[in-house]
């Protein structure tokens, strides 16, 4: 499983591309089933403590019938093709994120447009934790905007790299919206079985889900093994301000 | 609105009656919105003590999304036609139902009942109404996805045994006292409707799909209920007056086939 050139194209560019129907309905039904379950039986142990409540709900699973949207289908050769084969950490957990439909009358949806990794209890030496890319598996269908879908900043990986490199690591420690100037955002539409996939610098958000649906994604993130093993500050500021270092499956579509 | 002939044929011999695409999408969407907002607050809610957990889900609410399903569509009316315009009290509330997916396959056969036998008031008094009104609001469309399962004839069946029986005995079920027909799973799209009779059999069925079943249900009462509850449970067309002619004219030797 490769990407097309022009994929290739669209990711280099945007920082995003969205891969239609990669996988199988039925593996998407079997993660569903067991998703919707947990919701019914309401345990959630790996609920994700920044989980805003109310209309989202983030856990981390590591069960057969989620793991398998990732492991049995195309998207580990897709990570290897990309990373280089035998570069790619073991990924061993999904992130299934819910949407919940917000009622008329609540407040409109914040704007947190973010990457991910930026914690507030992180040491100085390493203010980032930093992953290579997130391939989000849409499990329930997003066919317009405000279904409480992800939300991209395109281009905003090459203008952040821009931005580290010119001011350094803590460069965006008052937050994106408040640290350059952002691009429209897409809001991202697809089908379940579709994959949206996005370098880890790619600024992101999510939708207020004004639809009636409960909106399904499971997100899977891949370090290069690099990343995963070298926490050293030169090789975050390398990997951050070089954003294809890790990705000679990019190589020639960057112009880099 | 008036039941047609058909319609009636089935309530008398079978005890309930479907009516597809009543409710249209525009109330589907609202009162799905406010369930699944509520879903995403969690199970707090007032849960209904008799929800077997983990894959059923009940909620009673005067929500006005929920309301409406019945309110502002052709659903009031047709529950009213068999009885009598006018002849309905006004519910106070709906019973949001939901039926999430199972992962074992763990079913444990049939539960048939009828409601209000099994309350621990039951003994003193059993909480008869009239009859109960859904409204699918997901699609349905095969069996084992959480269905609402009729026993078509039951209503008959258990009016003759409490004839004969009393209802004591149906307190501990109806298994072994009243032969089941074989169960109906309603099928269906978001919208479809339905109207049993109280005192039909049912169930709920499991849900193999990897869907949330969604149902929205009333339990409704003759304005005269409370005074005849006894006599209901065997003079099963008391409240019926649509359905009682028919009775009367003895419909099943005249029924199509």
């Amino acid at each position: 499983m490769k990407l097309t050139p022009a994929q290739r194209k669209a990711l280099a560019r945007d920082g995003y591309v969205v891969l239609p129907g990669l996988i199988a309905r039925e593996r998407v039904d079997a993660a569903l089933r067991e998703i919707n379950h947990r919701l019914g039986a309401g345990e959630h142990p790996g609920k994700d403590s920044y989980a805003d409540s109310i209309d989202y709900l983030s856990e981390y699973v590591t069960s057969p019938a989620v793991m398998a949207l990732m492991n049995a289908g195309p998207l580990r050769a897709l990570a290897s093709s990309l990373l280089g084969q035998n570069k790619v950490e073991p990924c061993t957990q999904a992130q299934v994120v819910l949407r919940f439909p917000a009622k008329t009358d609540d407040a409109p949806a914040r704007v947190s447009v973010h990457i991910d990794g930026m914690y507030d209890d992180v040491p100085k030496e390493r203010p980032i934790i930093r992953y290579s890319f997130c391939a989000g598996v849409f499990l329930s269908d997003v066919p317009r905007p405000n279904m409480g879908g992800l939300v991209v900043y395109p281009g905003t990986h090459v203008k952040i790299a821009k931005l580290f490199k010119q001011k350094g690591l803590l460069a965006l420690k008052k937050g994106i919206d408040r640290s350059m100037p952002l691009p429209a955002p897409v809001q991202v539409t697809g089908k379940a079985g579709d994959v949206v996939l996005f370098h880890f610098q790619t600024a992101h958000d999510k939708a207020r889900n004004d639809s009636p649906e409960i909106r399904y994604v499971a997100y899977f993130r891949f370090w290069h093994i690099d990343a995963w093993f070298d926490h050293s500050p030169a090789y975050l500021e390398k990997a951050l301000t070089d954003i294809w270092l890790e990705w000679p499956g990019m190589r020639g579509a960057h112009g880099a | 609105m008036e039941l047609e002939l058909e319609q009636k044929r089935r309530m008398l011999d079978d005890g309930y009656i479907t009516a597809p695409g009543l409710v249209p999408r525009p109330l589907l969407d609202e009162a799905l919105r406010e369930i699944n907002h509520r879903l995403g607050l969690g199970r707090t809610q007032a849960m209904d003590a008799y929800a077997d957990s983990r894959d059923y889900w009940t909620d009673d609410t005067d929500a006005p999304a929920l309301m409406d399903l019945l309110m502002k569509s052709p659903l009031w009316n047709l529950a009213q036609a068999g009885v009598g315009a006018g002849k309905l009290q006004l519910p106070a509330s709906t019973q949001i139902a939901l039926r999430f997916p199972s992962v074992n396959n763990s079913h444990g056969g049939p539960a048939s009942h009828i409601d209000g036998f099994y309350s621990p008031n039951a003994a003193k008094s059993i909480s008869r109404f009239t009859m109960l009104v859904g409204v699918m609001l997901s699609d349905v469309p095969e069996k084992y996805m959480g269905n609402f399962t009729a026993f078509p004839g039951t209503h008959r069946t258990i009016a003759e045994y409490i004839k004969a029986n009393g209802t004591k005995p149906l307190r501990a079920g109806l298994a072994g006292k009243i032969d089941l027909p074989e169960a109906v799973q309603l099928t269906g799209k978001a919208g479809d409707a339905f109207v049993c009779h109280y005192q039909l059999a049912h169930d709920k069925e499991q849900n193999l799909s990897p869907f949330i079943r969604y149902a929205a249900y009333w339990r409704l009462w003759h304005v005269d209920a409370e005074q005849r509850q006894p006599e209901g449970l065997t003079d099963i067309w008391m409240e019926w007056p649509a359905i009682a002619a028919l009775a009367k004219n003895g419909p099943k030797n005249k029924k199509k086939k």
